[in-house]
């Protein structure tokens, strides 16, 4: 063995020492914590409902106007919305199309952030001067504003509030990836790649890309928060999820006109089912993104 | 410091001019013809060309977004599709009403965010301070529509001690109009609350450890007055400028809080031009809210570098 294949060898071996180490640290940090074990329960249920929820309940689409507007009961255990339908079936079913979506439309964000916080983070100059621009018009606008505008342009779908959401995510994970991408940029490995002839896109992606899935992941499981947010907002003002889903901000919307005749399990039920599976998010995320930086 | 003032405002108008070509074309571009949407699929092509080249949407891109952006700059936001009627003055009214119901939130969440940071400053690390961080940051990422339903069905069916509707009938003593705004600011206090509350405990926090406030202490001021004179006065500061910021949030949870609470402000104005395919009136809208974040973001921060020395003179710089 010559002297010079040495020491490559070792650097190679002990940085994948490091990153099984950091890898073992991250799972030890995480599985320390509470607040991930109640994330975990809350979403997994919520998951579960998604997936299996049709098999277990009653058809919630299925109209019964002999019981209509039934309060809570041991027939119907959160009552009957105006068709009839059993609530308690609707807010366990309600979960699929809001987890679809805000997975789907945070992913999406997540992916195109990430290309364009690269670009501007290495290229710099007028391109990262021109996109910051528009960043900031894009957040002179709240979320549901944008949302509404969108909708207007596109119209009303499950696919529109994808797009919508995954667009407005863009700039401002592409702002977190760009700041990352500025203090790796100067270090020696980029400097190492650059000088062996790499192309500027094989040093974004192969080089740079992977020493910084933290930040990357942190942006990404706080957004689900945020998509969520928004999805319910919009849903709730009809331009989201669409009849006849069992969606919970739907059929808030469909229902509040209701609540003057005291009607409130066609609401209270729904409203709660958002609360958890946004607490269970969130208490994820935190968790998540304490055992990256710690 | 005018040359700092002046950067500032030259970056707020570009910013606002990519706004209005980005509200242009959702609104005015994509969606297709104007007059096909108002007069519905069934109508006369030569009905729709009428009335096309009576809204000017049949004149090139260009020209069409010159005329929309010379004439709102001119504070003419054209006619209403819905109403028929000058948009400025129902804008004007719907903001008024919004602005009552923003006044009322902020007048309970300032305070409120405030005192909820300096306590949790003070106890810092305790079981109070965790208390009033986690709920905070739970109540703001629970969507609007969450607590409205919640307190409606509480407050106002369950108790009934509120009333559901913000609305009031015309004439309304200022008496009236704030008990029917009580249930609907409150969602508006739990989103806010939780950001006010943790820049004012990160601001006193920092006050609180800093040389000075060490100096207080050592040269034998009671607690009471080292904290009202010499670290509150300094923690404040970043606050002030959160609440500015808040403008933009508070918006975005107007929308959702009017619809559920039919009230008629600048939410319910965004919800119905969308509704209705009234695009002047949700242009203007969308533009005016684009104007009030971009005011109250410059506010902030020439405020903040008004009350703070250390950058008042490094924008002299």
């Amino acid at each position: 063995m010559s002297i010079g294949t040495v020491p490559v060898e070792s650097a190679a071996a002990i940085g994948a020492g490091q990153a099984e180490v950091r890898r073992r640290e991250f799972l030890q940090d995480l599985v320390r914590q509470k607040s991930f074990y109640a994330g975990v329960v809350l979403l997994g249920f919520w998951i579960l409902a998604a997936i299996f929820g049709s098999l277990v309940v009653k058809d919630p689409y299925a109209q019964n106007l002999l019981s209509i507007n039934q309060a809570p009961s041991g027939a119907h255990w959160f009552g009957t919305d105006q068709l009839g339908r059993d609530m308690f079936a609707r807010v366990i079913t309600g979960s699929r199309d809001i987890l679809i979506t805000t997975v789907l439309a945070t992913l999406l964000g997540t992916v195109m952030g990430t290309i364009l916080g690269l670009f501007m983070g290495y290229w710099r100059g007028a391109v990262d001067d021109v996109l910051g621009r528009i960043v900031e018009a894009f957040l002179a606008l709240p979320l549901v504003v944008t949302g509404i505008l969108g909708v207007v342009a596109l119209g009303a779908s499950n696919t529109t509030l994808i797009i919508i959401i995954a667009i407005v995510f863009t700039p401002l994970i592409a702002r977190t990836v760009r700041a990352a991408v500025l203090v790796e940029r100067d270090l020696d490995y980029v400097a190492a790649a650059r000088l062996r002839g790499e192309s500027s896109l094989y040093i974004m992606f192969a080089e740079i890309l992977p020493n910084i899935t933290a930040p990357i992941v942190v942006e990404f499981t706080v957004r689900l928060g945020y998509a969520i947010f928004t999805i319910v907002a919009l849903s709730f003002l009809g331009f989201g999820i669409q009849p006849p889903s069992s969606d919970w901000g739907l059929d808030i919307s469909n229902n509040y006109g209701q609540l003057g005749a005291g009607y409130w399990w066609e609401v209270l039920f729904d409203a709660l089912a958002i609360a958890t599976l946004v607490v269970g998010v969130n208490m994820l995320s935190t968790s998540i993104e304490s055992a990256l930086e710690g | 410091m005018a040359r700092f003032i002046l950067k500032r405002i030259g970056l707020a108008l570009i910013t606002l001019w990519i706004l209005s070509v980005i509200i242009f074309f959702a609104a005015q571009v994509l969606p297709g013809d104007p007059a096909r949407s108002i007069l519905g699929p069934l109508a006369a092509p030569s009905a729709v060309h009428a009335l096309d080249h009576q809204l000017g949407t049949d004149k090139p891109l260009i020209q069409q977004y010159t005329t929309w952006i010379g004439h709102t700059v001119t504070g003419n936001f054209g006619t209403s599709y819905q109403y028929q009627a000058p948009i400025g003055p129902l804008l004007g009214t719907a903001l008024v009403n919004s602005l009552k119901l923003a006044a009322l939130a902020f007048i309970l969440v300032v305070p409120l965010g405030i005192l909820g940071g300096i306590l949790g400053a003070l106890n810092y690390g305790k079981g109070i301070d965790r208390t009033i961080s986690v709920f905070g940051l739970s109540a703001a990422t629970i969507s609007e529509v969450v607590w409205s339903t919640v307190l409606i069905v509480v407050f106002g069916i369950w108790l009934n001690i509120l009333p559901i509707q913000a609305s009031t009938p015309p004439g309304a003593g200022i008496g009236t109009q704030v008990y029917h705004l009580i249930l609907p600011a409150i969602p508006l206090v739990l989103i806010l609350f939780a950001y006010i509350q943790q820049m004012t405990r990160a601001g006193t926090v920092e006050a609180l450890n800093s040389d000075y406030a060490r100096t207080a202490t050592l040269k034998g001021l009671p607690r009471g007055v080292m904290i009202r004179r010499h670290v509150l006065r300094n923690s404040l500061l970043p606050t002030i400028t959160v609440i500015a910021t808040q403008v933009g949030y508070l918006i975005g949870g107007l929308v959702i809080v009017e619809v559920i609470f039919h009230y008629n402000g600048i939410g319910t104005l965004l919800y119905n031009a969308a509704n209705k395919k009234d695009i002047p009136m949700l242009e203007a809208g969308v533009l005016v809210i684009g104007v009030i974040y971009m005011v109250a973001t410059l506010v902030a921060d020439l405020l903040y570098s008004l009350l703070n020395p250390r950058i008042r003179y490094r924008g002299v710089e």
